[in-house]
Parts: structure tokens; C-alpha cells; sequence
């Protein structure tokens, strides 16, 4: 399955992004209370838009596969949002933006029914944040060990989980 | 130009497949040329979901137009080539100058609108590449027509020929639908709350917190005439009879709601105030987590009703009498939490752990309303506050229960819609049984 998503910390154990405990007894990120890691993609956090594309998890704007702020046609921008220019003064040109679970997953573990499915909501940072289940069939979750029904339908499981800031204050 | 590129329109056979061959790639290089312009000229516009909304819009009206729906006339230079060329210059020539003339795409007349659905597409995408190889391919299909049998031009020349029409409305349609996402990306990012949100109840009184797209939210009370009066630029309402405690952009407000006087203000990082006479409590925003205060308004002393650290959803309050109620949340579980406001000990009402969220209680008369929630359903529970049976008074699995209020006759419930963004307030009456009626 391709699982080498362990990272190393300080205290010489490996932990999948999105199975340590944070603040509030969350795991990984606020409003997240079971161990199942986070999607990959190019930060720790997994935070997505709507449709289940990359944002920065700082400040929610969207990012390429590559991590880069992107504007709304894909292209990759710098902080103030002129075009990201290349040594030879050429506008770089745009990389993928692939949605974590139904893209990035389905292409990195070769599950290719995993979908964005179960969610669960709590308030974080004072707006309503959507927790997402990243569902499939596999017996294995992102962790490497057994994967937990959650919130997913029919016989998927979650294999790993991002989340949504929506905007709603609570 | 359909007779140009003859054998006896160019003198032989041999003539004609070089002259074919100089359409073409002149064509081709111009058409490409013209789109990898269109994409420059994109990528150098500021990213504005407007240009991609812009795109699909004249491809919808390039689609209506192949239907027959609507009418509108395609931009064109309505000339044909320039016959005097073919006498005068040689073959390979005068082909590639119609193969530039027809690739430019608005140099002669043309019966459909694909073309500058495609253009606009080009821009929209801001790629020259992609537009280069997209208008290429419009370059490539006039070269591969001058090859073809004469028919070919009378097929696209006679827009009578409904399949081929109906053929074109359904790939630009396609078109349009592929620009579509591109659109949603655009959208990215945050998105503003939009609708009611935050009731609030007091005497007949009721107050919500209005947001609308690209504005401050504003506080609208309605009273038991139901007159309405706006308050711009403030949000969470709590009422307590002629008075209101507002957010502002500073700290907290309490104002009177008919006049606006401001009666008392306390600064900081405040949300989530609760009125009731002269006590204020409030949930105050510090650096390693939240603490709730409450303030006697009569003497400006406060006392620290609790405190959380990071992380720890520290909820709305609610107070009725001497009691405040509210909700801790946390990735343990959460709870509904109650203590009088002059002091005292800290009273759990309700627990849950971690699937079930218990939030957002309101109290009034002794009753006591509060939002359940187990993933996509969320259920409106009350009971008595000195206990008793619980009555589930709402249920919603469509949209997500966020608030509420009560005056102990009725339950005022905050929902919002996770698909569309919009908040409203949805209003239930208590079973008897807890209202004592």
C-alpha cells in the first residue's frame, strides 16, 4: 500500500500527521477525536475546500499539488498574488490540483473507490468546522493498522480524514 | 475558396496537395498563434472567477445560438479571400495566405460560433500553450476541409443541417461544463456566512444576526409588534428586556435596543455575551485558550466563571436568574455546564463522550434546551432543569443545528445549510409538560 507516511518526532517515535494528540484532546487538529491519520498532501494539516481541493491551513487560500498559492484559473502566485516567475522571467506554469482523497489517494494507494463521504462537525476557532471521512473499501487505514467504520456508508471504511472550515461562526 | 485548391483551381494535382499542404500549416500556425496570444493575454489578466464566468457564458450563448434559440450575430470580417491572388501569385503563396486569412478565424465569414467559444475558453484557461494547441486544432480542421471533397464546405456552410448543429450546441455545452470546476476553484477558500444566524429571546423580543456576502453582519431585533430595528455592524444579540449585548469589532456593547444608547461597553477579544439584568457574561479570547466572565454592569466588578485552554470549544452562555449554562467541548467528549453567576461550584448538567456533542443550551423558567449531535443528525433536546424527562423538540439531518434560545414557552433554533452557506432560524413550541402549561 505504499504506507510511508510515518514522519519522526523529537521523542524518536513515528507518528502518522493527524494521530498525535493536540490541545483539547483532539488528535492531529482541532475537532478530530478518533486516531485515523490525515489525508496527504503538502501540509501537515489536511485542510480542504468544498470540493475537496488543497488550502492553505493558515489562512485557507488554495494551494497546488506542489503547495504553491494558486489564483482561480490554477496558476501558481506569490504571497501578494502577481504570477510566480520562473529564472527566466517566464510565468512558471500549473501544476495539478488534485483533490486529496478522491485524486491524491486513489492515485498514491491505488484505492480507486476512496471518496469523501461520513462527516462530522465541531466548533473550531470560533466558525464550524466540517470533518470528512475519506472512505474505501480497503481493510487499512492511512495508519497501517485496521480501518474503523466511522462515518462512511455501505462496506468503505475511513482510511484517512480532512476537514472543512466553513465559514459559520458558532 | 472551396474551388482554390482544385486540380484546375492550381494547374495540377500535384499543384493542389502543395498548395493543400501551405493552407495548412499556415493554417495551423496562425490559428495557434491567435490562441497562445488568447492565453497570454489570460494569464496576464488578475485572477477574477469573473473571466472564467465570462467564458462559460458566451459559450452558452455560442450554444443557444447552434439550437436556434437564440439570435445573435457571429463577429466576422463577412468577405471572402482576396480572389486577385491566385492570378497573380504562385500556388504555395496564395495557398498560405488563405490558409493565414481562414486560421486568423474572424478573416472570412463564418457560419457558427465555435470559434470565439473556444477563444474565450483560451483566455479563460490564460495558458499559451493550451491555447495554442486548442486553436491549432481549429487551424488544423480548415486544412483537413481544403483537403477534403468540395461537399465538406456546403455540410458546414448549410447551418440548415440540424444534426450538425445539434452535434456543435452539445461539445460546446461540454465545453462549458469542463469550465465549470474551474469556476468552483476560483471560489475557493472561505467562504462568508450568509442568512440568520444566533437567536436571541427576551419579553416578546426576539434579535438574530443577519450576514450577507460582502458586508458587516447586523443585528436585527423585532419587536412584539413586530416593528424591526437594525443594528449595522454587530453580531450575537442577547436580549434582556430594553437592552441588548451586542459583539462589536471592539468587545461587547450593551445598548438599548429601541435607541441604540450605548449603556455599557468592555473591550477585548469578546464573543458570545448573555444578558440578564445586570449581569453580563461573556467568553473572553486570550492567547493560550478562553475564559468566561461574568460582569455585574452595576458595580464593573467581574468574576471568572471558567476557563479552558486551546482548543476547547468554551460555547455560548446562557443566563436565566442567578445561573449561567453553557458548553465545554473537547476531544474527550463534551458537556453542559452550569454555576451561579455570584459564584459557587461548577454543576455538570449533561455529558457525552466523543461521537455525541452535547452544545449551544439555553435557559429560561427553569427549562433548559439544547443541541445533540451525532455526525449528520442533530436533535433539539429540554428537559427541566431540576431534571426529569428529556423531549426531543426538533430533529434535522439536512442541516446542521448551531444555536438556540428559549423563552421557556418556545425554542428558537439556529440551523445552517453546509451546502448552501445560509443560516435560518427555525422555531419550535415546548410539550407542555415542560412549560407547566
Amino acid at each position: 500500500m505504499g504506507l510511508a507516511t510515518r514522519r519522526s518526532t523529537a521523542d524518536g517515535v513515528t507518528r502518522v500527521p493527524g494521530t498525535e494528540p493536540t490541545h483539547g484532546d483532539w488528535f492531529g487538529f482541532c475537532g478530530h477525536y478518533w486516531t485515523t491519520g490525515s489525508c496527504r498532501g503538502s501540509f501537515r494539516l489536511p485542510r480542504v475546500d468544498r470540493t475537496g481541493r488543497p488550502l492553505r491551513p493558515a489562512d485557507g487560500r488554495p494551494v497546488d499539488d506542489l503547495g504553491r498559492l494558486v489564483d482561480g484559473r490554477g496558476q501558481p502566485i506569490d504571497e501578494s498574488g502577481a504570477r510566480l516567475l520562473g529564472a527566466d522571467g517566464v510565468p512558471l506554469p500549473a501544476a495539478k490540483r488534485s483533490r486529496l482523497c478522491e485524486d491524491t489517494v486513489r492515485r498514491r494507494y491505488r484505492l480507486n473507490d476512496a471518496v469523501l463521504q461520513g462527516s462530522w462537525y465541531r466548533c473550531c476557532d470560533g466558525q464550524i468546522r466540517k470533518l470528512w471521512d475519506c472512505c474505501s473499501v480497503s481493510p487499512r487505514r492511512i495508519n497501517g493498522d485496521a480501518s474503523v467504520t466511522g462515518y462512511c456508508r455501505g462496506k468503505r471504511k475511513v482510511f484517512c480524514v480532512v476537514y472543512y472550515d466553513t465559514g459559520m461562526p458558532c | 475558396m472551396a474551388e482554390s485548391l482544385t486540380p484546375a483551381g492550381c494547374g495540377s494535382r500535384r499543384a493542389q496537395w502543395v498548395g493543400i499542404l501551405a493552407f495548412t500549416v499556415a493554417a495551423v500556425i496562425v490559428a495557434a498563434a491567435v490562441g497562445a496570444v488568447a492565453g497570454a493575454i489570460g494569464s496576464l489578466l488578475p485572477s477574477r472567477p469573473a473571466v472564467v464566468v465570462g467564458a462559460v457564458g458566451i459559450i452558452v450563448v455560442a450554444a443557444l445560438r447552434e439550437t436556434g434559440v437564440l439570435r445573435v450575430p457571429v463577429p466576422a470580417i463577412r468577405r471572402q479571400v482576396p480572389e486577385s491572388w491566385r492570378r497573380r501569385l504562385p500556388v504555395p503563396v496564395w495557398a498560405a495566405g488563405y490558409g493565414a486569412i481562414l486560421g486568423s478565424g474572424f478573416g472570412t465569414y463564418q457560419p457558427v460560433a465555435t470559434y470565439w467559444a473556444v477563444l474565450g475558453a483560451s483566455v479563460a484557461v490564460g495558458d499559451p500553450v493550451t491555447g495554442a494547441v486548442a486553436l491549432g486544432a481549429f487551424g488544423l480542421a480548415r486544412g483537413m476541409m481544403a483537403a477534403g471533397p468540395i461537399g465538406m464546405f456546403d455540410l458546414v456552410a448549410d447551418r440548415g443541417r440540424w444534426f450538425l448543429r445539434a452535434a456543435n450546441a452539445v461539445v460546446l455545452l461540454a465545453l462549458a461544463a469542463a469550465l465549470l470546476p474551474a469556476t468552483a476553484d476560483a471560489q475557493g477558500g472561505l467562504p462568508e456566512p450568509s442568512g440568520a444566524a444566533d437567536p436571541a429571546v427576551s419579553a416578546g423580543v426576539t434579535a438574530i444576526t443577519r450576514y450577507v456576502p460582502g458586508e458587516m453582519p447586523r443585528v436585527e431585533v423585532t419587536t412584539g409588534d413586530r416593528r424591526r430595528i437594525t443594528i449595522p455592524g454587530v453580531r450575537e444579540a442577547s436580549l434582556s428586556g430594553s437592552a441588548v449585548a451586542v459583539v462589536t469589532p471592539d468587545g461587547i456593547d450593551v445598548r438599548r435596543w429601541r435607541t441604540g444608547e450605548v449603556l455599557a461597553s468592555v473591550a477585548g477579544q469578546l464573543v458570545h455575551p448573555a444578558l440578564a439584568g445586570r449581569y453580563l457574561v461573556y467568553v473572553e479570547l486570550l492567547r493560550g485558550g478562553s475564559r468566561m466572565v461574568v460582569r455585574d454592569l452595576s458595580t464593573g466588578r467581574s468574576r471568572i466563571v471558567t476557563r479552558v485552554g486551546r482548543e476547547v470549544d468554551l460555547g455560548r452562555p446562557s443566563v436565566s436568574g442567578l445561573l449561567v449554562v453553557w458548553h465545554e467541548a473537547s476531544g474527550r467528549g463534551s458537556r453542559i455546564l452550569t454555576r451561579r453567576v455570584d459564584g459557587g461550584p461548577v454543576q455538570a448538567l449533561i455529558t457525552t463522550a466523543r461521537r455525541h456533542q452535547v452544545t449551544s443550551p439555553s435557559l429560561a423558567t427553569g427549562t433548559l434546551v439544547w443541541i445533540e449531535g451525532d455526525a449528520e443528525n442533530f436533535w433539539v433536546r429540554a428537559r427541566r432543569l431540576s431534571g426529569g424527562r428529556t423531549v426531543t423538540v426538533a430533529r434535522t439531518s439536512r442541516q446542521i443545528a448551531v444555536t438556540t434560545a428559549t423563552d421557556g414557552r418556545r425554542a428558537w433554533i439556529g440551523l445552517w445549510n453546509g451546502l448552501s452557506g445560509r443560516g435560518r432560524i427555525h422555531v419550535v413550541r415546548l410539550p407542555a409538560a415542560l412549560t407547566g402549561g
